[in-house]
């Protein structure tokens, strides 16, 4: 601005002096909420206005810029006296066309399995919500997204502890006991299903397992005097499986943690095999179920018997029909 | 009673008297230029219109002057006057820039028309309105595209001719090589409705109506398309209901196009109106003997069919 001013510094005639008010004041209250006084203050110390001003220019130039459509809330108690700019019509905004694109970009972004990116992108739409064009827009840019439940705190805290290899308590709103507290070792994290899970070692249980961060209540380091909360020495799952894949889910398919295609060939019917340490029994075969006939699993033995009897019992529920 | 209308009218033209017209055409200007660039005629006539007053040229250049000297960027191109930089500012860090970055090189890999040119106006706007500190990172520092995890690959061949088929909204006829048998190929007839990448694949989201259901075709397997001179028509479609039985009952997270029917203390019945049916028996079976279909009774044959193709594999 002081810049353009050098430039001209006589521009009397040439320039809306009322206008350049209410742009003026439109500015200092984009920057934050103003008293009356605040705002005469600045008017003094500007340039090209310092000498315009009377006892209603402030009333005036909030009267313009509600008629332009602005909504700015009167002084109040509530607002400590300062005037509080809402929202404004002179924003360049994005299309209706633009805030679909970006919404099914999301959507598809989601599907790629890497957390970190969707929660880079979430916090890329939520500055650029600014520039949506009415509020169900904006609402639906900052929410309509799979991570929408997700404690971020709660996330950091995990991370931290991942990092730091050491174990914490969980207060966790588990569908079956209700809250319960677990003593929990987190070693990564995996976006399924568009959910964020933890992985790691269950203490309570005794078997590596995952918990779905959203369902995490509360995190309770262990930090007192005298009581060590390094992670103590677990043993890792040791089963290893290999499997191959065709079809559709051969086309869907993205390594998961601990996993690795051990054969690729596009020509074959089933173009990948892949070796994988089963990290939890029950979330592997769901796995397979979800393949259905597109794979095959080639070992272990006792996985397979797992399946055939998990399918034996969803079919017993259809056995009438 | 009278009086204090009369008063009311009084208090009105006061406050109407309080605000410099001025001011209100200088703030029309600017508005108006945040929606596209525009000639001084064209500018003349918004000022006019929403005055219902004849102006000179002249006024035109002297609120675009009030502007510019305000420190509002304004340049003339192609004869149209239009914004450079917008009032709203926002500040970007290293991440969000390495971002754009990446997802302008994501739209160019998945070979989308419209979503390249959606986000190149999307960021032509986001870049309108860098802050200072934004401006002064992309100045300074290097930034390359974010880094995924896993290897990005996007197979995104047709899919230009597909958008165009959503667009033209007419009946496709298509060949489709179904995932399961990759060897087998099945006509459907279908209203397509838009596209989508699905793990980095390029999948037709669609209306089958032959089999009234909601369908996603993978582009890769669909191997012959015959655009029909008929319109799409309103769908319909029958719903699915499945019945979730102990801790998903209370676990479950509804998803797009479901609601909950019945809800008793440990189980809910869930009605699922548009998902894939192929890809919901799949999903369906991730619950084990925690979910069973209800309705209708076609599915829960094609249930116990998926069942039996995952047995056929071990016999």
């Amino acid at each position: 601005m002081n810049q353009a001013l050098q430039k001209n510094p006589s521009t009397d005639n040439n320039i809306s002096k009322t206008g350049y008010r209410a742009l003026f004041l439109l500015k200092k209250l984009m920057e934050s909420p103003k008293s009356r006084e605040e705002l005469l203050e600045c008017f003094e110390q500007d340039i090209v206005i310092k000498n315009d001003i009377s006892k209603d220019t402030i009333t005036n130039t909030i009267n313009a810029l509600k008629k332009a459509g602005c909504v700015i809330s009167r002084p109040s108690f509530r607002t400590n006296n300062k005037y509080v700019l809402k929202s404004h019509p002179f924003s360049v905004c994005f299309s209706e066309s633009n805030i679909d694109a970006l919404l099914s970009l999301r959507e598809s972004i989601s599907t790629l399995g890497d957390w970190q990116l969707l929660i880079n992108l979430n916090n890329f739409y939520a500055k650029i919500s600014k520039l949506a064009p009415n509020q169900e827009a904006q609402m639906r840019l900052l929410f309509e997204h799979p991570l929408k439940s997700v404690n971020y705190e709660i996330l950091n805290k995990i991370l931290i502890n991942a990092k730091l290899k050491k174990h914490m308590i969980v207060c966790y709103d588990s569908p079956q006991n209700g809250e319960e507290e677990l003593c929990f070792t987190p070693e990564f994290i995996t976006l399924e299903n568009k959910k964020l899970y933890i992985w790691g070692y269950n203490q309570k249980y005794d078997m590596f397992s995952y918990l779905r961060i959203d369902k995490i209540k509360k995190i309770n380091f262990m930090n007192f005097l005298g009581v060590n909360n390094e992670a103590e020495d677990y043993e890792k799952p040791k089963t290893i499986a290999k499997y191959k894949l065709k079809g559709y889910s051969a086309l869907m398919y993205q390594p998961e943690e601990d996993e690795k295609i051990i054969e690729e060939n596009p020509d074959n019917e089933y173009p990948y095999t892949i070796e994988t340490r089963v990290n939890n029994d029950f979330n592997f075969v769901q796995r397979l179920l979800s393949y259905g006939s597109d794979c095959v699993l080639l070992e272990p033995e006792e996985l397979k018997v797992q399946l055939l009897e998990s399918i034996k019992k969803i079919k017993e529920q259809y056995k009438n029909d | 009673m009278t009086k204090s209308i009369q008063n009311t009218d009084s208090l009105k033209i006061s406050k109407e008297k309080k605000i410099a017209k001025s001011s209100i055409r200088v703030l029309e200007l600017l508005k108006v230029l945040t929606k596209s660039p525009l000639t001084t005629d064209e500018l003349l006539n918004a000022i006019e219109e929403k005055a219902d007053k004849v102006y000179r040229k002249e006024v035109v250049i002297k609120y675009l002057n009030t502007l510019k000297l305000f420190g509002i960027k304004i340049a003339k191109e192609n004869g149209r006057y239009c914004l450079l930089e917008n009032i709203e500012k926002i500040n970007f860090d290293k991440t969000d820039l390495s971002l754009m970055k990446f997802l302008e090189k994501y739209a160019q890999k998945t070979g989308s028309e419209s979503l390249s040119s959606n986000l190149h106006e999307i960021f032509k706007k986001a870049e309108m309105s860098f802050s200072s500190q934004t401006k002064e990172l992309v100045k300074q520092k290097t930034i390359h595209p974010y880094r995924m995890q896993n290897k990005l690959k996007l197979r995104d061949e047709n899919i230009t001719r597909f958008e165009k088929y959503c667009k033209d909204e007419q009946k496709l006829e298509i060949k489709y090589k179904t995932g399961a048998e990759s060897s087998k190929t099945i006509n459907c007839k279908i209203n397509p409705l838009k596209i989508m990448y699905k793990k980095g694949n390029a999948v037709l989201i669609a209306y089958d109506c032959t089999e009234n259901t909601y369908r996603e075709f993978v582009l890769n397997f669909i191997s012959d398309t015959k655009q029909l001179p008929q319109k799409t028509s309103d769908s319909y479609t029958n719903s699915v209901t499945f019945k979730l039985k102990n801790r998903l009952a209370k676990s479950y997270v509804l998803k797009e196009n479901e609601k909950i029917l019945e809800s008793k203390k440990d189980y809910i019945v869930v009605s699922n109106s548009k998902e894939d049916r192929d890809l919901l028996v799949r999903r369906l079976s991730r619950y084990f003997d925690n979910c069973e279909i209800l309705y209708p009774k076609d599915f829960r044959k094609k249930m116990t069919d998926y069942l039996d193709s995952i047995e056929k594999v071990y016999e």
